[in-house]
């Protein structure tokens, strides 16, 4: 069974007095273990894809079914609680926090089981992504661009969660820092067995996925 | 992470912002305990004066004592008839007065000079009591009083030493019995001095001469002052002159039946101090008033008809000038005084006797006045301080919760609880609330003293009342110690309290903006 699958999604802005639809009747479902890249010209509603699927934004119509449940049913927030994380184009870290505390905050919300020793946890995630104790123990602020988008995806592993969305993870990144960041992320989906969904402009990106999908053939079909 | 955790890092990663913070709350606490603590120990030290103001009414009339008058005032006086009619009035309306329900008590006095059968020293002191010509040549000064329970006996001013006060059937029937102060003595032609007791008799004379006999000077040829024994000669051979001049004679004898005193006069004894001072112009004895009065009647009807048979050969003679010595009416309760009032009003529109009243509220202001500045002034500075603290704190608080959206943002996209993140927001401020609360609790004690200090100083704050106003407080009342009253209430507010009310309206605004963190979405916030 898919970890989540996603059947008619519908959703719409309104735009002055008629709705503009983004997204029109789109079903899609997504394994653990896999590496998937959301493509599509700008403005398609990736974006919109992703917020819906990390139940950021709830669909007109249409379910979302994570591990066979809608996740209306679980409870938006416990739902992004225990089974999502987001990595943010452009980072989001908290700035006053150095990167280790960052990771721990993400750590004390999710109500998933993580082991005793929070710290040690935190530093071997940031480890894992290349960032050394003495770069942890740095304010993010003062870290790259690249190193704070580690520090990201080790917030968003250090959860345990199943599932990681990502929007553009490497929009603002140099070619030499994105391709450590996909490789990061493809780690994550194959090694790790999590189930990674990129939001991408990225052909490198959308080179190294399991599966592409174009949101501008499967959504705008229907669209005048 | 610790929620604690998060909420420490905030406030001490951010220092900058959160020092701006302690600053703010802690400059608009000390405005607002510090006028709290104002309002509250004005109102405490106000409730204290009212109480201690009794509900008393004191009437100014045209025929009181004139001894504190300029004489310009002197002049304008009502004289001789005219003052007759008033004093008839002035009693007539008294009398109605003392019988409204909304009076508990009333009590007034005349005084008047009377010939005494022996010479009479109201003092131990030699040259006090030179001061009193009344006392020494065969004169005594006596006051009518129209209760038993006089006013100043009433009043704790003066006490009976020795035998007993009236009873009320003596002042009803005016018997002639008499009240003389403690230490006062008959002296005889050696000058021995006898101590005067009770069941001791004092003739009063009340006399009309048809001249006056200057007195021989008090000083020899040589310009020296005389002796008392010499001077008590000068008197005898006064006494014999106006025996010459006098027309009508009229001797009554009184019994002594008590003595009384005042305790400050014994006080003041010791230190050497002999001058007496009541609430009368001069020591004296005290009758019944009804005695009095009579004897008034008698002098009046006699005097005219001296008068046409024109047997005066000096007018002054002929003077029936009479003085109310006090006045004073107890109410049943503040609360009748407007009542009291339109009734005096009538009474004083029927007997056309033009008094002023007196009542307890003019001297609730007068010494009450800057203190009720204070009270008022504080009233205003809090009023305006919770507005103002509550203006400024949901501003900051709601640009500090703009300034930190993403942050919140954050937190909620990782599932975080919103109502987990209100109260993170909100224990941040509660702690910020206690260490600049906590702060002004040591300031705010001294900035309220500062405030007090700067518009009543203290040190130099004296009421002076009125001999009418004094009759309107307790024996007890002192404004000295009314403010150190004050100053002790500085000390001992409670500050807890204020603390607490200070906390809730710095917490008040918080909550309101926090409010703002409810309708975030962080998808518009971080995507
Ligand atoms: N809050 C909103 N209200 C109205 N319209 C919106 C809103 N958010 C996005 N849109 C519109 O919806 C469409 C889809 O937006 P979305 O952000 O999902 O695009 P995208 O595919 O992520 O584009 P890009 O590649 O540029 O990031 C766009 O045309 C955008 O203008
Ligand atoms: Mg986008």
């Amino acid at each position: 069974m898919s970890i989540l699958e996603v059947k008619d999604l519908t959703f719409s802005y309104p735009d002055g007095d008629v709705k503009r639809i983004i997204l029109d009747h789109i079903s899609e479902s997504f394994d653990q273990g896999k590496f998937y890249a959301i493509v599509g010209f700008s403005g398609c509603g990736k974006t919109t894809f992703l917020s819906l699927i990390a139940a950021l934004d709830k669909p007109e119509s249409g379910s979302i079914m994570y591990q066979g449940k809608e996740i209306s049913e679980i409870g938006y927030e416990k739902y992004r609680r225990n089974h999502i994380s987001i990595v943010f184009q452009n980072y989001n870290l908290i700035p006053y926090m150095n990167a280790l505390e960052n990771v721990r905050v993400a750590m004390g919300i999710t109500e998933n089981p993580l082991g005793d020793d929070m710290t040690r946890l935190a530093l071997e995630h940031l480890f894992s992504v290349g960032i050394d104790e003495k770069k942890a123990k740095r304010r993010v602020n003062r870290l790259s661009g690249g190193e704070q988008q580690r520090v990201a995806i080790a917030r968003a592993l250090s959860t345990n969660v199943d599932i990681i969305l990502a929007d553009e993870p490497t929009g603002n990144l140099d070619r030499k820092s994105s391709e450590v960041i996909v490789d990061l992320l493809s780690e994550l989906a194959h090694q790790r067995n999590k189930c990674v969904i990129v939001v991408t402009h990225d052909q490198n990106v959308a080179k190294k996925s399991d599966k592409i999908i174009n949101l501008q053939t499967i959504g705008m079909k229907l669209k005048s | 992470m610790k929620r604690l955790e998060r909420i420490l890092l905030s406030i001490i990663r951010r220092p900058v912002k959160s020092l701006i913070l302690i600053l703010l709350v802690f400059v608009c606490a000390n405005v607002i305990s510090g006028s709290i603590i104002l309002y509250n120990s004005t109102q405490t030290i106000k409730n204290d004066i009212m109480r201690q103001i009794l509900p008393v009414a004191v009437f100014k009339t045209l025929v009181d004592n004139p001894n504190d008058l300029s004489p310009e005032e002197w002049f304008e006086l009502p004289k001789d008839e005219e003052n007759r009619v008033l004093m008839d009035q002035t009693i007539k309306s008294f009398e109605e007065i003392k019988q409204l329900d909304e009076v508990n008590y009333g009590d007034y006095a005349l005084s008047a000079s009377f010939w005494t059968d022996q010479n009479i020293r109201l003092n131990t002191d030699y040259e006090s009591s030179l001061n009193t010509i009344d006392s020494a040549y065969k004169h005594l000064m006596v006051y009518g009083v129209s209760e038993a329970d006089s006013y100043y006996f009433k009043k704790g001013i003066i006490h009976i030493t020795e035998g007993r006060n009236f009873t009320d059937e003596e002042i009803q029937s005016g018997a002639h019995v008499i009240l003389m102060p403690s230490g006062s003595f008959f002296i005889d032609e050696k000058n021995q001095l006898t101590a005067i007791k009770p069941n001791d008799s004092i003739k009063l004379i009340s006399r009309i001469c048809s001249d006056r006999v200057l007195f021989d000077d008090y000083f020899n040829a040589n310009g020296e002052e005389i002796k008392e024994l010499d001077r008590l000669k000068v008197y005898e051979k006064h006494n014999q002159a106006v025996k010459d001049t006098i027309l009508d004679e009229n001797t009554v004898e009184f019994k002594v039946i008590g003595l009384y005193d005042d305790a400050h006069f014994l006080e003041k004894q010791k230190r050497g101090d002999y001058s007496r001072e009541i609430g009368f112009s001069n020591y004296g004895g005290l009758v019944p008033l009804n005695f009095y009065l009579d004897c008034y009647q008698d002098r009046v009807k006699k005097i005219k008809q001296f008068d046409e048979l024109g047997l005066f050969r000096d007018d002054s003679q002929k003077n029936l000038m009479r003085f109310l010595e006090y006045n004073v009416f107890m109410l049943n309760d503040s609360n009748d005084i407007p009542v009291f009032s339109e009734m005096i009003q009538e009474i004083n529109e029927k007997y056309q006797t033009d008094m002023l009243v007196k009542l307890n509220n003019d001297v609730y202001l007068k010494i009450a006045g800057p203190l009720e500045g204070i009270n008022s002034l504080s009233k205003f500075v809090l009023v305006v301080a919770v507005f103002v603290t509550m203006l400024i704190l949901f501003s900051v608080s709601m640009i500090f919760i703009k300034e930190r959206k993403t942050e919140i943002g954050i937190l909620l996209s990782m599932g975080e609880k919103k109502g987990n993140v209100v109260s993170q927001i909100l224990l941040e401020m509660i702690l910020i609330c206690f260490l600049a609360i906590g702060g002004s609790m040591l300031t705010s004690k001294s900035l309220s003293q500062k405030v007090e200090d700067s518009i009543l100083d203290h040190k130099n704050y004296r009421i002076e009342l009125s001999k009418e106003e004094e009759m309107m407080v307790d024996e007890s009342f002192s404004a000295v110690e009314l403010m150190s009253n004050y100053e002790e209430l500085l000390d001992t507010s409670n500050m807890f309290t204020v603390s607490v009310l200070s906390l809730i309206l710095v917490l008040v605004p918080t909550c309101v903006s926090v409010l703002y963190v409810l309708g975030m979405k962080p998808k518009e916030i971080l995507m």
